[in-house]
């Protein structure tokens, strides 16, 4: 019998028979993977055969939701899931908004795209009506426009809609996918994923009960939860507050701010951008939240007056500060705010666009490149003016924007001439805004994290930057992330919000399962489902190619030093992090090329997964 | 003079907390097209929570054809003169699922609930204790009274009255 909390359905979308199927949810998938991440995790396993093209009709899009979307729990919305045109391996992006408890209510737990249409289209999802919509009108609109012709269209605007911009469209390897005004599933190009299936948006409407296990229990458990929440620093007074804007000031602090390209780790101290208090007042017009959030992170922005007045845009988040900002060397706040706007309705990932315009700019002023190369633009740092007409020359990729639209990695391929070097990647995505110089533990996140430089598998920096852990320690690192990492994986399997991280335990989260699904969980449990998601993850990109040679990080960081801040003189260690990574891959059961060992595999329940491991290890034999 | 929930749009995140525990209250479920109290977003810059307002000449009641709507006098609440569960099959002037009160109230706070037989819901404070009002993350939602927001106004201005007599002494 299916749990409750859940929809029990998948909706499986073809688009190139146009064929719409709705199949049970199995009880095997819920039990072993739970939802949104581990649910899609082993989908796009089974799913998604070895060395497919990402932007070819076999690649697929999963849609996720847990068992907490749609209901009164504060949730994070869904999880997409995809093979990345940006790395060529496993990419999840989660993101808020409502459309995750929407398609909840229409009679989904998740909603998988296959295929490609032969002309742009675009999906409706009302309850169980479903229908495949030319959409040759709205290609070419952005994210904002095309949201609105949709709503129009179909006439209510309680309907969400997921859609892309023309970014997505022209398969630019950085594009987002956007939902609510502007949330995004970002990292690793599933707007191109989206574009090359002509698929420009998907339209959800739900009218459907979700009924819980025990609804007293659960209105209880919210009471006491939002006590807790309210109690602590970060989601109880600061990012209602400020958002994400603090950052700067703190990643300033410990002289890890990443800036110039990741050449210093100090920027904008006496501006306005290390100063949450007087961005607010300045240019914050109200909060916003995603669905059952009490948290309302999310910031409206809106530009009174100056050069790029009029722009309205919620943001600017922390990740496009640092990407658009410290990183540009630009430290005028209303270009970042234009500069966030314009990413948003052409429909890009704002850090990788970040890095690859700093990564062009490092190129410049070293004169790899020149004006005859960025088609006359003079591209210095912080010339706000030159970012502004790269971010549409990324978007429509036109001369040099086509180069940059590939990503930092396949970029400096193209530019040759020791480019590489200032390519600052793992697996082929940017990395997010930390230096791991000033941050040991940070450096084994990017090296190992399952979609690349990203930040957010153990967020483990929060806890090297508050001193609860000693940031420059190697020992003991390995094991803290490990633990971190399964039990945050599990919390994408409900889905809850990182900003809730330190509101709950491993117990909270047992209980919050039973009075929702009424299944009854350990910690020990918990814990292991996000051993197998994590496990599972690695045997995708391990049927990939990926070994321990790609677990590493950039140069730069083992060669360079921080030239001044809180992290002066510091730069990474080859034997301490390679020690690191070692006890790493004993902890998780993988050998010494990073595969899965059959031991593990056993361990956590994925004995279906030995025979394809042992090929491959044999193979590179 | 009746209570009534009242928001604040600039507090108002358009969360949508309020709907989630007004349809667990009232139905055990969770389904904001069950609740008394609906998130209108207009994107980027409009959230606000609307509900019944107990208007003196309630238009819900006065255009249903079949008379089926009765307003408590004391409380201002709306509903069926009937109880439904007292019956087999629906008394006479019983509620046909036209709509009419929907299409009336100028507050989209009245919905109609699709069962067996259809019912038309409305807020009615649950008696007091309205969880949405508790529940708000922001504190939007505010359980008052007219006059209660007309001295809130009276005194504001009153303030700044006094200060511009202080300014000009």
């Amino acid at each position: 019998m299916l749990l409750s909390a859940y929809a029990g359905k998948i909706l499986r979308v073809n688009l190139t028979s146009g064929k719409v199927k709705t199949i049970p949810l199995s009880s095997n998938l819920v039990e072993n993977y739970v939802g949104g991440k581990g649910l899609g995790a082993r989908l796009l396993y089974d799913e998604v055969k070895r060395g497919i093209d990402p932007l070819g009709p076999d690649n697929k899009l999963i849609f996720a939701t847990g068992p907490a979307s749609g209901t009164i729990v504060p949730t994070k919305g869904y999880i997409l899931t995809f093979k990345s045109p940006l790395t060529n391996i496993y990419a999840s992006c989660s993101s808020g908004g409502f459309v995750a408890a929407e398609l909840k209510w229409a009679g989904y737990d998740a909603l998988i795209i296959e295929g490609r249409a032969e002309k742009p289209v675009y999906l409706w999802i009302d309850d169980q009506h479903i229908e495949i919509r030319d959409a040759k009108h709205i290609w070419g609109k952005d994210t904002i426009e095309t949201y609105e012709m949709i709503i129009e269209e179909l006439g209510d605007h309680n309907i969400k809609v997921i859609r892309i911009g023309p970014a997505g469209e022209n398969l630019v390897k950085i594009a987002a996918v956007f939902n609510a005004f502007s949330r995004t599933a970002a990292r690793g190009g599933p707007g191109a994923v989206m574009g090359s299936k002509n698929l420009k948006a998907i339209a959800v409407r739900g009218s459907k009960n979700i009924e819980v296990n025990d609804m007293d229990g659960l209105i209880e458990f919210v009471k006491d939860f939002y006590k807790t929440i309210k109690a602590s620093p970060g989601p109880g007074e600061r990012y209602p507050k400020y958002g994400t804007m603090p950052g700067l000031k703190e990643r300033n602090f410990w002289g890890i701010l990443p800036t110039k390209n990741w050449q210093e780790g100090v920027f904008g101290v006496d501006t306005i951008l290390a100063d949450p208090e007087a961005i607010r007042s300045k240019i914050v017009f109200k909060n916003k939240a995603c669905h059952s959030c009490v948290v309302n992170c999310g910031k409206l922005s809106v530009l009174k007056e100056g050069k790029y007045k009029g722009v309205a845009v919620e943001g600017p988040e922390y990740e496009t500060l640092f990407a658009l900002g410290s990183l540009c060397y630009n430290s005028n706040l209303e270009s970042i705010a234009k500069l966030n706007d314009m990413c948003d309705r052409l429909g890009l990932d704002t850090i990788s666009t970040g890095s690859v315009i700093a990564f062009a700019m490092e190129c410049y002023e070293r004169g790899l490149i020149t004006k005859k190369d960025t088609d006359g633009i003079e591209l210095t740092w912080g010339n706000d003016e030159a970012m502004i007409q790269l971010v549409n020359k990324i978007a429509m990729k036109e001369g040099f924007g086509n180069i940059l639209s590939e990503g930092v990695r396949e970029a400096a391929k193209q530019l040759g001439k020791d480019s590489e070097e200032f390519a600052i990647h793992v697996k082929g995505l940017e990395l997010a805004s930390l230096d791991p110089r000033g941050l040991k533990g940070m450096a084994l996140q990017f090296a190992i994290a399952d979609r690349g430089g990203c930040h957010l598998p153990a967020t483990i920096y929060k806890d090297e930057c508050s001193g609860k852990i000693d940031r420059f320690a190697i020992e003991g690192k390995a094991e803290y992330l490990k633990n971190l990492t399964e039990l945050l994986a599990f919390t994408d399997t409900l889905i809850l919000c990182r900003f809730y991280r330190g509101t709950y335990t491993a117990e909270s989260l047992a209980q919050l399962m039973l009075l929702l699904t009424g299944a009854k969980m350990t910690e020990n449990d918990l814990q292991l489902i996000g051993e197998r998601i994590v496990t599972t993850i690695r045997a995708f990109n391990v049927r990939e190619g990926i070994r321990k040679k790609d677990d590493t990080l950039p140069k730069r960081f083992f060669k360079e030093v921080m030239p001044e801040g809180a992290s002066k003189d510091l730069l990474l260690n080859e034997d301490e992090f390679n020690q690191m990574r070692d006890e790493f891959y004993d902890l998780m059961g993988w050998d010494q090329d990073g595969i899965p060992t059959r031991e593990q595999l056993v361990k956590v329940g994925l004995s279906d997964l030995i025979s394809d491991m042992t090929a491959l290890r044999e193979e590179a034999e | 003079m009746h209570q009534m929930i009242l928001v604040n749009p600039e507090k108002c995140t358009g969360c949508g907390v309020c709907e989630l525990i007004c349809s667990s209250t009232k139905e055990k479920v969770f389904n904001p097209r069950l609740s008394r109290i609906r998130v209108t977003r207009m994107e980027p810059f409009v959230d606000v929570a609307l509900t019944c307002r107990f208007c003196e000449i309630p238009l819900c009641v006065s255009s249903c054809p079949m008379d089926a709507l009765r307003q408590d006098e004391k409380s201002g609440t709306v509903g069926l003169w009937y109880n439904l569960q007292l019956y087999r099959i629906p008394p006479p002037n019983h509620c046909i699922g036209c709509g009419s009160c929907v299409e009336h109230c100028k507050f989209g706070a009245m919905r109609l609930k699709r069962k067996r037989h259809p019912v038309p819901i409305s807020c009615d404070l649950c008696g007091g204790e309205t969880p949405c009002v508790k529940f708000c993350p922001t504190g939007a939602l505010e359980l008052t009274t007219l006059e209660m927001i007309a001295q809130k106004h009276r005194e504001v201005t009153a303030k700044e009255f006094l200060k511009s007599l202080a300014a000009e002494i």
